[in-house]
């Protein structure tokens, strides 16, 4: 009797253990889909990752309480805590980490109390010990739910934390009072900020603006309380639209005097649903300037110039290769060494610039850079020197040398203009062969197929190797090159990027330049296994 | 030696500085030498961000890989700085971990610019390396060179340029340096004030290339120091050591792969990347190739220039151990004070191993924390209580 309690208690706390540690595995994918349940049980379902090694383990449980009574317990308890030791911790591994905020220790807390407690319960009012690995099962693959269950009951708490540190903001907003410039565009948006920022903070004064992609309400609202500091005169925001009307949000968290608007394109359509609803969702940017404020729209992107066109009292400026009329346009440019070599022409004067960061995307990033700094009243010659001195982040487009081999790295990117984009500079630098190593574009709903596709037959002009890396868009990718004319030979698929990287080494010749195109978050990964 | 009797000393490393993981490696190799029968090693580090942790797992270099996520397994602390407050507190329960002396491991912005310095004076904690006063100068080139010139020790002359001035007239900046007084032909060096490690860096040919490089340096510092080049240059650097006998060490002649040391050739080059396989006494500054006391350097330039580091140790009250660099140019044999690091990297300890009188690496720590508590006592010797006179007069 004393024994099954026993054995029963020791079976309960070791899949406690190993619980504790899968909720932290679909926390960290939980954090990536935003703690949206909706398309987390979405991905959960498409990607077939509901649990099977712990429910395999309770049925092995379950066969060995058959044989054994009670001591199958036992053994199903050490197969428990053997893959507990084994499964990685989310807080220090995978490619994007679980970061343990305040948001997500509660619902990490509260989801952990809650198995803790239905555990308990449960083993109360057990009366057959060998049914516990039945109710084992149950336990395990109600885990993400737990996870969903705690960010609802947790929303009322986390929705007065989130009032209470927007205020905190919004105060520290208007004690510093910088000049704020909004940026969005459906592509360019991060690298742009960095580049204004960064000039601006070099040609112009102190600069506030959030590290890295942050441009999200509540990711802006942290930066702000962390790290805005009395005298910044400038505040440089990316703002993402995620759907109508999370734009509108954030200018009335950090109200633009100037706007910035990169390109109105495809990237993230499904949230959306629509192109004008899209259209709609970046002008909301431009709407939300003040009578006369400067609004900067690339003026190559027909929906960035047709949000120009549709706000006549604004103080509008346009950049570009394309047309004489812009007000800066970029002219001549060239790559030399690992630097490109390009002209500026603003107010009927040109100015010679140099930039490491390299594509012809980023020299239209940087020209809005430009323009919003000198209409600022920066000295030209000033900021182009800023702009020398500006470094690739990394991960876009960022040349790199590693002895003999060249790489290409272009991996946060995930959108059609960017591939096609990186596509080009591939072709544009010299090499003996270009390698393609990529995932693929991701979001892109129903045009995904296609423009993975369409993506894939380009990169059969530019490539003479390509490594399809997992399997989401595997198909797209290899109908579009060998349709593009890439012989079959020429495509190598591997289900980690690790798997292509060995493929490549095993491949590579002198004189190979490798374009590693998007790195899909954990998320997107074909040898995730639970 | 009874546990009671080994003392506290926490190391300190880390912070926000461009040097910060520089100083992650120079302090796992000071603790890795510290003599653990006389001390007891507290590893304290100041992350990016500007917090103070500390916790057993700050002395496996694996540690770091994870960060900002592994600083959730240590114990946040603080000091608070009031006068005899000999201790750290752990934030969450406010528990005291006692400290007898500081040692010190910063490079770079806020450690070795005097800023922390100032925070063990205002406790009175005995701390190793140089003081307040000449920590702040050495870090600042400008001033060094200024204060050096004064007492006769020869260095290049030198203008600054600061990010301030150049926003409001940058193309009369360019004219106006480029008109100084030996600055006249190109090409130029153009370097941060205030950081070592040959972070930005730059030789330029040309007024657009002056410009770019001032740029350049404004990312990191408000303010550009620009000297004219060697173009057939050696440098030629020596450790001096504090303590109740001032020592020079052997001197060393850095080998840099294209004629300028940047930051890759200190750190990265030799495998410093693939540190799991190097030992760590060979990692940070004590992984660039060099030769440490060349046969075929003159031994007058070796004793000239270790005199000559002695002299400036002494005119800037240094303290600990500093590394003082110069450069010769090769065509006319004149040898010019270039740079002091007042905390250089690995502590010079590979020079000392090589000296005429070796040091080892433990030795070398002990000096440093015998003369950090000698310095403190000294400093509690003197009067600063001076009566209320004035207000009751």
């Amino acid at each position: 009797m004393y024994e099954a309690i026993i054995l029963q208690l020791f079976f309960s706390s070791c899949l406690l253990l190993f619980s504790y540690r899968r909720l932290l595995r679909y926390l960290q994918f939980f954090q990536q889909e935003d703690y949206d349940g909706g398309r987390f049980l979405d991905w959960l379902l498409n990607k077939h990752l509901y649990d099977k090694r712990g429910t395999l383990i309770c049925l092995f449980t379950i066969a060995t309480c058959f044989l054994l009574g009670s001591y199958g317990l036992l053994l199903g308890a050490l197969a428990l805590i053997y893959l507990r030791t084994n499964e990685e911790d989310p807080r220090y591994s995978g490619k994007v980490r679980l970061n343990m905020t305040v948001r997500a220790r509660g619902i990490f807390r509260l989801a952990f109390f809650s198995v803790c407690f239905t555990e308990a319960i449960t083993l109360f009012l057990l009366e057959e010990p060998r049914n516990l690995p039945w109710y084992s099962i149950l336990w395990v693959q109600f885990l993400p739910l737990y996870l969903i269950t705690a960010k609802l009951l947790l929303w009322p708490m986390e929705k007065k934390r989130q009032a209470k540190y927007t205020l905190e903001a919004k105060q520290i907003l208007y004690d510093v009072s910088p000049y704020i410039i909004g940026i969005t565009g459906s592509y360019g948006k991060t690298s742009t900020k960095l580049a204004l920022a960064e000039v601006l903070q070099t040609t112009l004064g102190p600069t506030f603006w959030p590290q890295k992609g942050i441009n999200a309400d509540m990711g802006i609202v942290r930066e702000i309380r962390e790290k805005m500091l009395e005298g910044q005169k400038y505040a440089v925001i990316e703002m993402g639209a995620y759907y109508r009307g999370s734009i509108a949000r954030l200018c009335k968290l950090t109200p633009p005097q100037a706007a910035i608007i990169t390109a109105v394109g495809f990237c993230h359509l499904e949230r959306f649903g629509s192109k004008d609803q899209l259209f709609q969702a970046k002008a909301e940017l431009a709407r939300a300037l003040p009578e006369h404020g400067l609004l900067i729209c690339n003026g190559d992107d027909p929906g960035a110039r047709e949000i120009a066109k549709r706000f006549p009292t604004h103080r509008t400026r346009l950049y570009g290769f394309s047309s004489p009329e812009y007000d800066c346009k970029i002219l001549n440019f060239s790559y030399k060494d690992t630097s490109m070599q390009f002209q500026l022409e603003w107010r009927g004067r040109r100015f010679q610039g140099q930039t490491q960061i390299l594509g012809k995307a980023s020299l239209s990033n940087l020209a809005a850079a430009f323009l919003m700094a000198v209409e600022l009243g920066a000295d030209p010659q000033f900021v182009l020197a800023a702009i020398s001195a500006l470094e690739p982040v990394d991960n876009r487009l960022k040349l790199s040398r590693s002895g003999e081999q060249r790489y290409l790295n272009d991996a946060y990117n995930s959108n059609p203009a960017g591939f096609s984009q990186a596509l080009d500079l591939l072709k544009d630098l010299p090499a003996e062969r270009r390698v393609l190593m990529t995932p693929g574009m991701i979001e892109l709903g129903e045009w995904q197929f296609e423009e993975n596709h369409r993506a894939a037959q380009k990169a059969a002009q530019v490539c003479d190797l390509a490594l399809i890396v997992g399997s989401t868009n595997a198909q797209a990718l290899i109908d579009g090159l060998i349709e593009g004319g890439m012989p079959e030979e020429h495509i190598i698929t591997c289900k980690t990027r690790e798997e292509a990287f060995a493929a490549f080494r095993s491949l590579q010749e002198k004189g190979d330049l490798l374009l590693i195109e998007n790195d899909l978050n954990d998320l997107y990964e074909s040898n995730l296994k639970l | 030696m009874m546990e009671a009797n080994r003392k506290q000393i926490a190391v300190f490393f880390g912070g926000p500085s461009i040097e910060h993981e520089i100083s992650i490696l120079t302090a796992l190799q000071a603790m890795d030498a510290m003599d653990v029968v006389r001390y007891k090693i507290i590893p304290v580090y100041l992350s990016q961000a500007g917090r103070w942790y500390t916790g057993k797992p700050l002395r496996d270099k694996s540690f770091y890989r994870s960060l900002p996520g592994s600083l959730s397994s240590l114990d946040e602390v603080v000091l608070f700085a009031r006068k005899g407050e000999k201790s750290l507190r752990i934030v969450e329960t406010l528990e005291k971990i006692s400290i007898d002396a500081a040692f010190l491991c910063f490079h770079g912005a806020k450690g070795e610019d005097g800023c922390i310095q100032g925070l063990f004076e205002l406790t009175g904690i005995p701390y190793t390396g140089s003081s307040l006063t000449c920590s702040a100068i050495a870090m600042h080139k400008a001033h060094c060179k200024a204060v050096l010139t004064h007492y006769g020790i020869p260095v290049l002359p030198w203008t600054v340029a600061n990010r301030e001035e150049c926003r409001l007239h940058f193309p009369s900046m360019l004219k106006r340096i480029s008109e100084e007084a030996g600055l006249g032909k190109f090409p130029l060096f153009v370097k941060p004030c205030h950081l070592g490690s040959s972070v930005g860096l730059s030789k330029v040919h040309n007024m657009t290339e002056l410009g770019h490089a001032l740029a350049k340096v404004f990312r990191f510092d408000p303010e550009a120091i620009i000297e004219p080049c060697i173009e057939d240059l050696m440098e030629i650097n020596v450790s001096v050591i504090g303590g109740t006998m001032q020592r020079a060490s052997s001197v060393e002649v850095p080998v840099a792969s294209d004629k300028i040391l940047t930051y890759e050739d200190k750190y990265l080059r030799n495998g410093g990347k693939s540190g799991a396989k190097s030992s760590r006494k060979e990692e940070g500054m004590a992984n660039l190739t060099r030769v440490i006391d060349p046969e075929d350097l003159d031994a007058d330039i070796k004793t000239y220039v270790q005199n000559t580091a002695l002299h400036a140790f002494k005119i800037l009250g240094c303290g600990g151990v500093v590394r003082f660099d110069f450069m010769m140019d090769m065509k006319t044999g004149q040898i010019v004070f270039n740079e002091l690091n007042p905390l250089p990297g690995s502590l010079s300890y590979y020079l000392w191993e090589k000296s005429p009188e070796p040091l080892l690496y433990t030795e070398i720590i002990d000096i440093l924390i015998e003369e950090a508590f000698h310095r403190n006592a000294e400093d509690n010797g003197v009067q600063n209580d001076f009566g209320l006179k004035a207000l009751h007069s």
